[in-house]
């Protein structure tokens, strides 16, 4: 079982910087609360769906399909998406 | 200057998932059948669509002999077939033409991609079907396989290749270039590209309607081919005609590598450049053949930028559908696949529909769309629309002449030609970055490096962007430096008025090879989304659009060995034909495992060559525009020839089509091989070749030096051709007073009064034999 923490550094280092291959940032440097998209991590829509594709491999969750909104609505930060990928699948003890 | 002719089509031929002749597809069309059914080809349990729209009971054995099939794969082998269809429905017999110049434009969005992923991995290939991979590799083969002569030339713009391609046919036909041109388009259905569309989330769990309230594409495969004439031999032979060509026009967004410009500024563009070229008002056209792929972000874009250009009531009265609903998204093949199925539906006083439509999806509710049954209608004048991944977009006016085959009332078309010269030059490459002369750096370093170290980060940070792969980076950077060179800012009023064509035979395989590994090394579900969009070869072109605000006639293209110089020609036909005023010409090369493979499987490991990679760009000017802004002009190109061996076996008769090639530059350029001061060729350094190459031009200049540089900077397959061009053109402009070295280009030449030399010729052959030469000189 994973904690919200393991998540959140599997989304960090496995996703964004490995998968991503996020330049000039470190794993460490990426603040929780951070919007990945914009001024943030800057992220742009097919970025994102990479994202999608990195979480699915991942934790083993169904993502695809999802809407625009959704994604806007989940996918604000490396801390609202670890919430949403623990409420996807029973992965998370506290 | 040749005479302009009018270009129209005498032949068509199709196969796609509705019909494997043109017969079968327009019954299918007329029964309102659509071809998209489960995919048989391969497994699609973990994608989130398992439909497509494959060819029905495909039969290689009915075409090819058991060897043709070792050497053609999927995507060849459905060109040879259509364009074949087309060839005997336009009753010229080939073999009777061979003293003709008939040529071939082919469009293609994945090339050999067959060949490549069926070996299921990309660490251990075998040869024969990695040769079969490089994107010029398909057109080839079909130039090959009916012995054409003529110019050859791969469009490799994506999902707009195919229209792309019927428009450069158009060029070759109208300027006199070519007696005939086979046009068109082929792809076949891939694994690949089929995850690459899964993770980005494009296709359609159903069979795709677009406009309609069904966001989605399907993938389809197939090709399609028409034949092109002058009209004055198609009206002396009596043959049936289809539609007249009346002009074409190219953009490019420069907005995302996948997304279109929300507002479909892009396809607007490329839809007032065609208009304009052709002389046809816009009140003229009476049907819209649009690119509509099911796509939210598409549909929308395509049908506001319309909208834009139309005015929304013109627009409203317009009849417009996307066939798309029919045989599914064909990628390189979807523009000429849906340019024949029009004609064949306008022969029946028919339009085609968009099937499988329910319910309008909001912002796309437009009275005009034919939806579900096709319309009878007989529009004289139509458009047929395509836009690609990377920014490119294609549009074609027609007139159709089903209303009257008699009907030769002359269209308005602009005749000015422009002369052209070469106002700016960078390269990056192994001796670094150079702006403008590179023969100094070249003579002064003791020996060519193979790496290029350029880094587009520390160059200019602001033209960077993450992951960016290195071909692109070289590209942008040499672009940005034959933009300075010429002293041409990139602004808001002027981005529309500069073209940009790029010459790729590989794309960029470093981000083609994370994008296979992906796949290969973990599971398809997963592919890499990032790297999907590089796949396509236009993708360098279209970052290197973005990167430079370049909006304007836009093409990317592939031959094996001309790709620079085939780009300069295209430029060079921009601006003569004053569509714009300047045009940047480019072409590069990258090294990565793969790219080392590819070269085994040519032979190309035998060069005596070192290998090159980085990038080289020229901005090409009106004279009258140079004149007007005092602009340092290098050169004028003053003729181009160009020609196919139209074989593979290189027998005694292996060249002659290279002096064809020169003659028809030296013919255009108004001059003779006496006149010639020196002359600069670009090898692949495959030793047999080299040889006939340098024997070949000796026999024909006797008293000129005959030099090649790529002992001196290596070659690169894209690259090298227009690395001659531009020492040529440095050589014309500075000549003698290059310190210590001129004397040993040209001895004995008459300098003229600037220093340079007056007149040179480049000539240029690829792996698979396509040869081009180009007559450039001292402007007077």
């Amino acid at each position: 079982m994973k904690t919200i923490e393991d998540i959140k550094s599997t989304i960090k280092e496995v996703i964004l910087i490995e998968r991503l291959e996020l330049e000039d940032i470190t794993a460490a440097e990426i603040n929780d609360q951070a919007s990945l998209f914009g001024d943030g991590l800057g992220l742009d829509s097919v970025e994102a769906l990479d994202v999608v594709a990195g979480l699915e491999e991942e934790f083993g969750v169904k993502l695809q399909g999802m809407t625009e909104e959704e994604i806007r609505e989940h996918f604000y930060s490396v801390e609202t998406l670890a919430s949403f990928v623990a409420s996807k699948n029973d992965v998370v003890t506290k | 200057m040749r005479k302009k002719d009018r270009c129209v089509v005498t032949g068509i031929g199709i196969l796609n998932s509705i019909g494997n002749n043109k017969e079968e597809v327009l019954g299918n069309m007329k029964k309102g059948t659509t071809g998209i059914h489960k995919i048989t080809r391969f497994e699609t349990d973990k994608f989130m669509s398992q439909i497509g729209a494959e060819l029905k009971n495909y039969d290689p054995n009915m075409h090819f002999s058991k060897a043709e099939q070792k050497m053609y794969d999927h995507c060849a082998q459905y060109a040879i077939i259509s364009a074949k269809e087309a060839i005997e429905d336009s009753h010229l017999n080939l073999e009777e033409m061979k003293q003709q110049r008939i040529g071939l434009a082919f469009g293609t969005c994945n090339g050999g991609i067959n060949s490549l992923e069926e070996q299921g991995n990309i660490k251990q290939l075998d040869q024969k079907r990695t040769a079969r991979y490089p994107f010029y590799q398909q057109g080839d083969d079909v130039a090959t396989f009916f012995g054409l002569n003529g110019p050859i030339n791969t469009l490799n713009t994506a999902c707009a290749a195919s229209g792309n391609a019927i428009g450069f046919a158009y060029d070759m036909i109208t300027e006199g270039y070519a007696d005939v041109m086979l046009a068109g388009g082929s792809d076949s259905m891939s694994p690949t590209v089929y995850a690459g569309f899964n993770v980005l989330q494009a296709l359609n769990s159903e069979p795709c309607s677009p406009y309609s309230d069904k966001l989605g594409l399907s993938l389809g495969e197939g090709a399609a081919f028409v034949v092109l004439e002058p009209l004055s031999k198609a009206l002396k032979r009596k043959a049936f005609i289809y539609s007249e060509i009346c002009g074409y026009g190219l953009s490019s967004d420069s907005y995302h590598e996948t997304a279109p410009d929300p507002e479909g500024a892009g396809i607007r563009f490329a839809v007032e450049l065609a208009l304009k070229q052709s002389g046809v008002d816009k009140e003229q056209i009476g049907y819209i053949n649009t690119h509509g792929t099911g796509t939210k972000a598409n549909d929308s874009a395509e049908l506001k930028g319309l909208e834009n250009f139309f005015g929304e009531k013109l627009f409203s009265n317009i009849l417009f559908s996307s066939s798309k609903a029919y045989f599914g998204h064909n990628l390189g093949a979807a523009a000429a696949i849906e340019y024949v199925t029009t004609l064949l539906a306008m022969q029946e006083g028919l339009l085609p529909a968009t099937v499988n439509f329910e319910t309008a999806r909001e912002g796309c509710e437009y009275q005009n769309l034919i939806s579900n049954n096709m319309k009878q209608a007989s529009p004289e004048y139509f458009l047929c629309n395509n836009s690609a991944f990377g920014g490119h977009n294609a549009s074609i006016v027609s007139k159709n002449w089903n209303k009257s085959q008699t009907s030769i009332a002359p269209i308005p078309r602009s005749n000015k030609t422009e002369r052209v010269v070469i106002t700016g030059m960078g390269m990056i490459n192994g001796l670094g970055h150079i702006q403008g002369g590179a023969f100094e750096r070249i003579f002064n370093s003791n020996a060519p490096i193979d790496e290029c170290s350029f880094s587009l980060k520390e160059y200019d940070q602001s033209l960077y962007q993450r992951r960016m792969n290195r071909l692109s980076q070289f590209g942008i950077g040499a672009a940005d430096l034959a933009l300075k060179d010429a002293n041409l800012e990139v602004t808001e009023k002027n981005q529309q008025k500069i073209g940009l064509i790029y010459g790729t035979s590989r794309g960029t395989l470093q981000s083609a090879e994370k994008y296979f590994n992906s796949i290969f090394e973990n599971s398809p579900e997963y592919a890499s989304g990032i790297y999907f969009p590089d796949l396509v070869v236009n993708s360098t072109a279209g970052k290197i659009g973005k990167k430079l605000q370049i909006k304007g006639y836009s093409s990317s293209l592939s031959t094996g060995g001309n790709d620079g110089l085939m780009s300069a020609f295209y430029g060079f036909e921009v601006i003569r034909k004053a569509i714009h005023d300047d045009c940047l010409v480019g072409a590069g090369d990258e090294h990565s495992e793969l790219s080392r493979a590819i070269d085994i499987a040519y032979g190309l490991d035998d060069s005596e060559f070192p290998c090159l990679e980085g990038s080289s760009f020229l901005t090409l000017t009106s004279l009258k525009q140079a004149q007007n802004l005092g602009k340092k002009v290098y050169a004028e190109i003053l003729g181009v020839g160009t020609t196919f061996e139209g074989s593979y076996d290189e027998s005694s008769s292996f060249g002659i089509q290279m002096q064809k090639a020169i003659d028809q530059a030296l013919e255009q350029a108004e001059t003779t091989a006496d006149e010639i001061d020196f002359i600069f060729y670009n090898s692949d350094g495959r030793p047999k070749r080299l040889k006939g190459m340098k024997e070949q031009l000796a026999q024909k200049f006797k008293n000129q030096k005959i030099l090649c540089f790529n002992d001196q900077i290596g070659y690169g397959e894209s690259t090298s051709s227009l690395n001659h061009l531009y020492l040529a053109a440095e050589y014309i402009h500075f000549g003698l007073k290059i310190p210590r070295y001129a004397r040993q280009i040209a001895p004995s030449v008459e300098e003229t009064h600037e220093g340079g030399v007056s007149r040179g010729l480049v000539v240029s052959s690829s792996v698979n034999g396509n040869n081009i030469a180009m007559v450039v000189g001292s402007v007077r």
